[in-house]
């Protein structure tokens, strides 16, 4: 998968993963950016020019909620954590990727 | 609330950004700096780690105008942004700024100043509460001809017609007619004029007293002043109410004061009297001058306009009229706003129109002439559009800043424009050109001043704009901004042959007028106005028989002319030159083919008038003493009546029929001006010998002797009179020259501004050819001064800048020709002894124009034969 084709691939899902990756834990910009990338085994990489707008997006539509907060390094730094209606949307997003992707697999896997 | 509230909202917003702005940047930074960490702890060197971080990081910029985007509601603080560097852009950059914004100023400026006239003719309401409930009724009627004309005075018995069966669409139909009143006070008669009205009038117009009460439906017995002549002649005195004044002989009691400033239903004939119709009608001899009256209603509530339209047409068409000779169509409603009423306004709309076009003409000529400047601009700053776009601005966000910049340039300009229509309408308060219209701009023009002015600034603003943020980053980067693309250049060649082709267009119409004016006044006036005195006065009011009547009049004749400076005297019924209206009158030879004409002036004249006024017989006689009571009814006409009624034969001779007599025709006058609103064509004229027929308002016409003062002979008159008659006043005495001189009015006033406009056109568009010539002169030196050190020869550079030139102009001139004569086509019948195509008008404005783009290419064209070519190729 070409660099460019990954990144339209993710476009689509950036909410989802962001969503998934608060659902474990509050967690600053970049700490998303290294989850997505640690735990898709550094296949999926975020790109920043989508990742801040997203937060921003998602921010704005209620599903996460942000605050200043310090690190473990006694740094400052914007934590992003899920609200309710988050989690709902986070349930409900899964709910219609697994139902995409199995479509999706059916499809490609027609011999 | 909801406009403080939105405010307050919006500088919420505004701090917001700022907050959002100083989160975006921490967050960003934390970012890179947690990415630099994580490379240096896995081995790489620091500063390496910076670089491979921001690298990974991707542009700033480009993710912060991403997130500005989703922030929302930006658009102020863009907006903000874009007017300062706006401001910015125009302080830096004076010459242009300066240049472009007085152009702007020029276009807007004639436009509003023409505007303000409108305003002041056509627009402005009457100062009473709710003037847009307020409608004029005015009659269509048929005259004896196929001719329809309207009619706004009515009799009085038409009147209670419409009174009584409107009420369902009127709260109140009023009734008024200016007149003039004899006023005696303290021992003195003097003139006044005043209006006789029905006793609703001040409640139909919602005016209310400054001092009193104003009469009502069931008095006759009162008088209003207005607060103007309170104050003048009566001291401010409170106790005025109740006091007794003397008008035409009638002894009639103050019972209110006006407010100020209300003079009545025009603002052109203001009014320091009003009387209840019905006490004129009572006192004798005012009851024939109360026939004719001017109507006015005001609308219930919640009626719509139409209703009350079709009311009166229908009404209208069921009343019979009360004159024979004309029929009425119909009747509608027409706004109360402006100085003029039916005809007169229809007229006078059409005028103003047309100068209102040919100032948006220059107002068009200056936007081309400025959007040509900023799309040569917009070359020059291509290289700064092309950064913006390589960091990240978008096209709409461009073409928006682009935007703001003309704006602000038109908002200079307009301003400018407002000062420049502010002065104009001074000088030409100063030359009096206007007489009593008063051309004060007010909010209404501010206004169309401020909406122009936006207008503008899309006009000249938008398609530069479009062209200078077109994408083309790598080219525009690359090339040093050398080309300005064969694109742009086209544009700016629209440009220029759109200006050339609305100059040429103002230059023809121009012309034209001009000519037409220049003919008009050759139709000299038909008779020698310098140096006559006249006055009017009239005996009705009185109570003269005819033969008191024509004692008095040959009394008054007898003792003008024994005044020292007085060559010889006449009397008429009208001063000439002063508007009366007209009658029907047609040819009466039976068989033969039947002709009619409408609206003849008709003037009784006793024998010396002719001579007095100099006004030339052209066959036949003049008015003799046998012309009496006895004998056989007789008339003069003049040369255009004679044409119209008997085409090609000899008028001396023949008889005409009017007001039911019939007269036979002694002698022709030459052609002559009757009346100085008069357009185009001469109007039919026709005299009756005083001495058969008698009117008891007589005006008097005194040749003086060189070197007399019109001023003392008025006041011999004045005196002369009073020996006759105390109690008959002496009406609009005065030089006849004052009016002549203001004859032909709209035609001059047309070809006045006209003349001006294109002028100011020519002289834009000339601007604008130097303009582009000089722009394409500069961009092309690198390339003339390459063809020069190849051993192209000068001229061969010079021509391929003036071929591109001169086709532009011909392109333009040829637009140009083929719509102004379409415009002549519309406006013909402004035009008088001038055909719609008139050659000499034509060629003259091409060769003009041709002058003007010769000398504006000049300096240009020089400037490219004398490219260096060391020079120009060394700067690179």
């Amino acid at each position: 998968m070409s660099p460019q084709t990954q990144a339209d691939a993710l476009r689509g899902s950036i909410d989802l993963l962001v969503l998934k990756t608060l659902s474990l834990e509050p967690m600053h910009g970049w700490g998303i950016s290294q989850r997505i990338q640690q735990l898709s085994s550094d296949v999926l990489e975020v790109n920043q020019g989508s990742l801040y707008p997203a937060l921003q997006r998602l921010e704005k539509a209620g599903l996460i909620t942000s605050r200043w907060d310090t690190t473990e390094n006694n740094r400052r730094a914007r934590y992003y954590s899920l609200t309710a209606s988050g989690r709902r949307a986070l349930g409900e997003e899964i709910e219609s990727w697994r139902r995409f992707a199995t479509a999706l697999e059916a499809v490609l896997s027609t011999p | 609330m909801s406009w403080v509230g939105g405010l307050r909202a919006r500088a919420w917003l505004l701090l917001s950004s700022r907050k959002a702005e100083a989160r975006m940047d921490e967050e960003f930074r934390f970012h890179v700096e947690m990415e630099i960490q994580k490379r240096v702890r896995e081995g790489t060197d620091p500063a390496e780690a910076r670089r491979q971080a921001m690298i990974a990081f991707g542009g700033v910029e480009r993710h912060k105008e991403m997130m500005r985007d989703g922030r929302g509601g930006r658009w102020l603080g863009d907006f903000l942004r874009d007017v300062r560097f706006a401001i910015r852009a125009a302080a830096k950059d004076r010459g242009f700024t300066f240049m472009a914004a007085l152009i702007i100023a020029v276009g807007v400026g004639a436009t509003t100043a023409v505007f303000t006239l409108v305003n002041a003719v056509l627009l402005r309401p009457l100062p009473v509460p709710t003037p847009e409930r307020l409608y004029a009724l005015t009659e269509s009627r048929v005259g004896a001809v196929a001719q329809s004309y309207d009619g706004t005075a009515l009799p009085y018995a038409r009147y209670v017609a419409y009174r009584d069966a409107t009420g369902s669409v009127f709260s109140g139909l009023a009734a008024q007619r200016a007149v003039s009143f004899a006023l005696r006070a303290g021992g003195q008669t003097t003139s006044v004029r005043g209006a006789l009205t029905s006793g609703n009038y001040f409640g139909v117009l919602q005016v209310h007293p400054a001092l009193g009460r104003f009469f009502t439906d069931d008095e006759d017995d009162a008088v209003v002043i207005s607060n103007a002549m309170w104050r003048d002649r009566f001291g401010a005195d409170p106790g005025v109410v109740g006091r007794t004044i003397w008008l035409d002989g009638l002894a009639l009691p103050v019972v209110a004061v006006a407010p100020p400033g209300f003079v009545g239903t025009n603002p052109m004939q203001r009014v320091d009297l009003w009387v209840p119709i019905v006490a004129a009608r009572r006192a004798q001899g005012l009851t024939s001058m109360a026939s004719w009256m001017f109507l006015f209603g005001r609308l219930g509530p919640g009626v719509p306009e139409a209703r009350a339209d079709a009311l009166v047409d229908a009404v209208a068409k069921r009343v019979p009229p009360n004159e024979p000779q004309s029929r009425v169509r119909g009747a509608r409603l027409e706004s109360m706003n402006g100085l003029f009423r039916g005809d007169a306004r229809t007229m006078v709309g059409k005028l103003l129109a047309m100068i209102l076009g040919a100032a948006a003409l220059v107002l068009l000529i200056a936007c081309a002439n400025v959007a040509g400047m900023l799309s040569a601009r917009g070359v020059s700053r291509r290289r700064e559009v092309a950064i913006r776009r390589a960091i990240g601005a978008g096209r709409g966000r461009l073409i928006r800043q682009l935007l703001t910049e003309s704006a602000l340039l038109a908002l200079i300009g307009g301003a400018g424009g407002v000062l420049i229509a502010e002065a104009g309408a001074g000088s030409a308060k100063a030359a009096d050109l206007f007489g009593t219209v008063d051309v004060t701009p007010d909010l209404r023009v501010l206004g169309f001043a401020l909406a122009l002015t936006s207008v503008t600034a899309v006009l000249f603003g938008l398609l530069p704009a479009l062209q200078t943020s077109r994408p083309d980053v790598v080219g525009s980067l690359k090339d040093g901004g050398w080309r300005g693309g064969t694109r742009s250049g086209t544009g700016r060649s629209v440009f220029v042959a759109g200006q050339l082709a609305l100059a040429i267009c103002l230059l023809v119409l121009a012309g034209l007028f001009v000519h037409s004016f220049q003919r008009a006044s050759n139709v000299a006036l038909g008779y020698d106005s310098d140096g006559v005195v006249v006055a009017t006065t009239d005996l009705g009011p009185r109570g003269y028989d005819e033969a008191r009547g024509r004692a008095f009049y040959s009394a008054l004749e007898e003792g003008v002319r024994a005044l020292p400076g007085v060559e010889s005297v006449a009397l008429a019924q009208y001063a000439l030159l002063g508007a009366y209206s007209g009658n029907d009158m047609r040819n009466t030879e039976s068989g033969g083919d039947e002709r009619y004409e409408s609206g003849v002036g008709q003037v009784r004249v006793d024998t010396a008038f002719l001579s007095t006024v100099r006004m030339p017989i052209v066959a036949g006689r003049g008015f003799t003493k046998d012309d009496v009571g006895g004998a056989p009814l007789v008339a003069i006409v003049n040369e255009s009546l004679a044409r119209r009624l008997w085409p090609g034969q000899r008028a001396v001779g023949k008889s005409v029929r009017t007001m039911g007599k019939e007269m036979r025709v002694v002698g022709v006058v030459r052609d002559g001006r009757y009346d100085f609103r008069a357009i185009g064509l001469p109007a039919g004229f026709a005299l009756f010998p005083f001495a058969q027929q008698y009117a008891r308002e007589m005006t008097l016409h005194v040749r003086l002797y060189p070197h007399t003062r019109p001023a003392e002979i008025v006041r011999g008159i004045r005196g002369v009179v009073r020996s006759l008659d105390p109690d008959v006043a002496v009406q609009d005495a005065g030089p006849l020259s004052v009016p002549a001189s203001r004859l032909l009015e709209p035609q001059r006033l047309l070809s006045l501004f006209l003349t001006l406009f294109g002028l100011v056109g020519i002289l834009l568009s000339g601007l604008g050819v130097f303009g582009t010539l000089s722009f394409q002169v500069a961009q092309r030196s690198r390339e003339f001064g390459i063809r020069v050190a190849l051993g192209a020869p000068g001229h061969s550079v010079v021509s391929s800048v003036v071929r591109r030139t001169a086709a532009v102009g011909v392109i333009g001139a040829g637009i140009g020709l083929v719509a102004s004569a379409g415009a002549a086509a519309v406006l013909h019948r402004f035009l008088y002894g001038v055909g719609v195509v008139d050659p000499l008008t034509l060629l003259s404005a091409t060769l003009i124009l041709l002058a003007v783009a010769l000398i504006a290419s000049f300096v240009p064209v020089r400037r490219a034969m004398r490219v260096d070519p060391v020079v120009v190729l060394r700067a690179e």
